[in-house]
């Protein structure tokens, strides 16, 4: 794709750049609940006991 | 909308009852006759109080909502857990009273979700700042839900709720790095119209930075006003931590002010725009830096280390105090500083009373909801659940 | 090095990467706006201020008529800009020998700062070299007008539901539709202040014009590069274009290079914040668990030394008891024993006194 104006080429490098980002915190939450789906403690979400 | 029980007649709800009649006044003038009617803005100043107070200040000083709950459960400080959900709340209202005041301010309010949902303008920094405070007002309705749910007796919806907090909390930070920081990048486009003091490729780094501050500031600040009309909805845990909390926060905010100190000072150095400071803007951009950057900073860390309560507490008032300065600075008084000065901005009576309406309408839900959910205590049922 | 420029190339850098050629361009030159772009050359040193461009842009774009008719050249006496009403407006400024006119209006931005900050992306650059705005889909929040460098964009403040941004379109419909074949403003003017080609050939033209008027204007073509250039040039006589009122210290950048170093960071915040924070939370996590296990320990520990101390304190006891007992019995043996002998003794006195009185009995 050719671009004449570098405004039109970011438009279209940053809408890449924006669904990357979706991507990214999508991707974070698997590979975390992957990694720590066969720990016993880490994968836990914080409870926060009090004593 | 109060004062008509006659119990309720208690001169703060008759002064919010005028404040919000006013506001409605403003309200029907604005979607009848217009901005022009109602603001001061023109075409060389399209943006107003209505973005420099509202928009600016509203975000930076609900930035307590993700210090506090990062602190807590990043950071693993877990002394400051009951600070965190009135911190949360007050986040969430700045953040849903940001959108509503938005509402007012651009022409064409129903529109607001097209950059979201239609045509997304990706290389605005705007389009960031409206994605992350759109995700980020969803997060914290759900950071906060379980109050609410706690409050309704909803149980399971409640701990299913809890299971995200650590997720919540960090999609949280990055949302809100985003959008404190994309703040302050709105005016880096504007090189020519701001003046050389405050405008840096730097702003970005400013405002994010001031926003942990702000964001700190604001929890002690807050927990202070809150401490007397709801001392007796507070329970041990809270009460007891309380003093814990402001010398800890008191102590973050002396370092965070700091280093906010340093990044300004490196703003200047860049464009090498010393010789600024001899000038009449100079001397007012001393005043912000010193008065209300370094001296807090210093006040902070006397306060904290001699345990002096009062003095943080007063403190927070003239951080708070300084961070609307910087934001007005920006968006306001070092904004179109080149043309004179019959064609500079200064705010209409009337946009300024709606800004006073909207802090008002939040201050109003603040009071409903601390008086009836499990803010200020833990409720009997979930105690050692979080 | 500006730090933008660091960040642009460094973006620049990446994407060469992936693109090849293309790519060099956003750091270099590569983006030089469409090849038949066209514009409007304005030379300052022909107008004579007689507003016809205003009236002929008022007609073609069916703009509401102004309160003073547009052959009121008293209205020039003071320094207007563009509104909602007006896409176009003639000045009037002081000049070393007389006056100065210059004609106000969008200047077709080659990368537009209103199109680069917009979030809806209202503003198009066309390939006729206009910039161009649509109403159905803005949202009215303004950022265009605050990021215009040439304060252009103006605003319906009087309509409640349904403003619009105005601005000039360099007749971008009106052309297309072959309506006119050059901007209403061009074809009014009667002495040709204002040439309408194609940008290029513009420049050209503005070069031509220097070279065979030494002397009559000052060596610059105002909109060749100012904010990344613009479609709209301008040439003005020997007292400068400061003396028009037009700002020289804009710079070259245009806003979209302007904006690449702080939205290059956007995609940073995203993809390190998370690892990082969640990085932070398991260290914590992990630093409570091990202070758990070893106050447990600790806990343990401290029990069985209090248990081997208990045991050994009642050895002790223990000890010290049968020490005792033992003492406590040899004592008991020894008064026993000496009470015996005592009693025996006694016994023996008393016999041999008995056995002193009865004599021979025992």
């Amino acid at each position: 794709m050719d671009y004449y104006v570098y405004h039109d080429f970011m438009m279209h490098t940053k809408s890449i750049t924006y669904i990357l980002m979706g991507l990214f915190v999508v991707g974070f939450w698997g590979i975390w609940a992957f990694i720590t789906s066969r720990d016993e403690e880490l994968h836990k979400f914080p409870e926060h006991d009090k004593e | 909308m109060t004062t008509e029980n006659k119990s309720l007649m208690t001169p703060v709800n008759i002064i919010t009852g005028i404040i919000l009649a006013i506001g409605l006044v403003i309200t029907v003038l604005r979607f009848t006759k217009g901005l022009g009617t109602v603001t001061n803005l023109d075409q060389n100043n399209p943006w107003g109080v209505w973005i420099g107070f509202d928009l600016l200040c509203g975000v930076a000083l609900a930035a307590g909502g993700y210090t506090t709950s990062s602190a807590c459960y990043l950071f693993g400080m877990k002394k400051y857990h009951s600070a965190v959900r009135p911190a949360i709340l007050t986040a969430f209202l700045g953040y849903a009273l940001v959108v509503f005041a938005l509402h007012f301010d651009v022409g064409r309010p129903y529109r607001l979700v097209y950059p979201i949902f239609l045509q997304p303008g990706t290389t605005s920094l705007l389009y960031e700042v409206g994605l992350c405070v759109f995700l980020y007002v969803t997060v914290l309705a759900i950071e906060f839900s379980p109050a609410a749910l706690e409050w309704l007796g909803m149980k399971k919806l409640r701990n299913t709720v809890h299971k995200l907090t650590l997720a919540l909390t960090i999609f949280g930070v990055v949302l809100s790095t985003l959008h404190q920081s994309s703040l302050g990048a709105l005016y880096i486009a504007v090189p020519s119209k701001l003046h050389p003091l405050w405008y840096s490729p730097y702003l970005a780094v400013l405002f994010f930075v001031s926003s942990i501050p702000a964001g700190l500031s604001m929890v002690i600040f807050e927990g202070t006003l809150a401490h007397k009309p709801w001392h007796h909805m507070m329970d041990k845990t809270h009460l007891d931590e309380h003093e814990g909390v402001i010398l800890g926060f008191a102590r973050g905010a002396s370092i965070a002010l700091a280093a906010y100190f340093c990044v300004k000072l490196v703003a200047v150095a860049y464009d090498n725009n010393w010789h600024y400071l001899a000038t009449g803007w100079g001397a007012w951009w001393l005043v912000e830096v010193l008065g209300f950057v370094a001296l807090p900073s210093l006040l902070y860390a006397i306060g904290s280390r001699e345990k002096n309560i009062k003095l943080i507490k007063w403190t927070a008032a003239l951080t708070v105090v300084g961070i609307i300065l910087n934001r007005f600075n920006v968006s306001m008084v070092a904004f179109n500083w080149q043309l004179p000065a019959d064609q500079r901005y200064f705010p209409s009576l009337m946009e300024i009373m709606l800004s006073i309406f909207v802090v008002t309408v939040g201050v109003t839900v603040y009071r409903f909801i601390v008086s009836r959910m499990p803010i200020f205590f833990e409720h009997p049922e979930y105690k050692d659940a979080h | 090095m500006k730090r933008r420029q660091f960040l642009g190339l460094l973006g620049a850098a990446g994407i060469t990467a992936t693109l090849g050629t293309t790519a060099q361009a956003a750091g270099g030159k590569s983006f030089d706006g469409y090849p038949d772009a066209k514009g409007v050359l304005f030379d300052a040193t022909r107008c004579i201020g007689c507003r016809k461009c205003e009236a002929g842009c008022n007609k073609v774009n069916k703009l509401p008529a102004p309160p003073k008719p547009f052959e009121d050249l008293a209205v020039l006496e003071k320094e207007r800009r563009t509104d909602e009403k007006t896409y176009t407006v003639v000045n009037k400024y002081q000049g070393k020998s007389g006056p100065l006119f210059r004609k106000i209006q969008c200047n077709h931005c080659m990368e537009p700062a209103c199109a680069s900050v917009c979030f809806v992306r209202a503003f198009t650059k066309n390939p006729d070299g206009s910039v161009t705005y649509d109403a159905d889909v803005c949202v009215g929040c303004r950022y265009c007008m605050v990021a215009c460098p040439f304060n252009v964009p103006a605003y319906e403040y009087d309509d409640p539901l349904t403003p619009r941004v105005m601005k000039c379109t360099m007749c971008h419909d009106q052309i297309q539709k072959g309506e006119i074949n050059a901007p209403g403003c061009v074809i009014s003017c009667p002495k040709e202040a204002l040439t309408y080609g194609k940008r290029d050939d513009l420049i050209e033209i503005a070069r031509e014009r220097m070279k065979k008027n030494p002397g009559r204007y000052v060596k610059h073509i105002y909109g060749e590069k100012e904010m990344g250039g613009t479609n709209w040039l301008y040439m003005a006589g020997t007292d400068g274009f400061s003396a028009l009122g037009m700002r020289e210290d804009l710079g070259t950048k245009s806003v979209p290079e302007i904006s690449a170093g702080p939205l290059s960071v956007v995609p940073m915040v995203a993809a390190l914040w998370p690892a990082l924070l969640g990085g932070v939370w398991a260290m914590n996590k992990r630093k409570e668990k091990v202070a758990e296990e070893e106050q447990k320990a600790a806990v343990k520990a401290a029990k069985a030394a209090t248990k081997a101390e208990g045991e050994a304190k009642l050895a002790k006891a223990m000890e010290s008891a049968e020490r005792d007992k033992v003492q406590a019995v040899e004592r008991e043996v020894k008064r026993a024993l000496e009470e015996a002998e005592a009693a025996r003794k006694e016994a023996e006195a008393a016999k041999t006194e008995t056995a002193d009185k009865d004599g021979e009995g025992a």
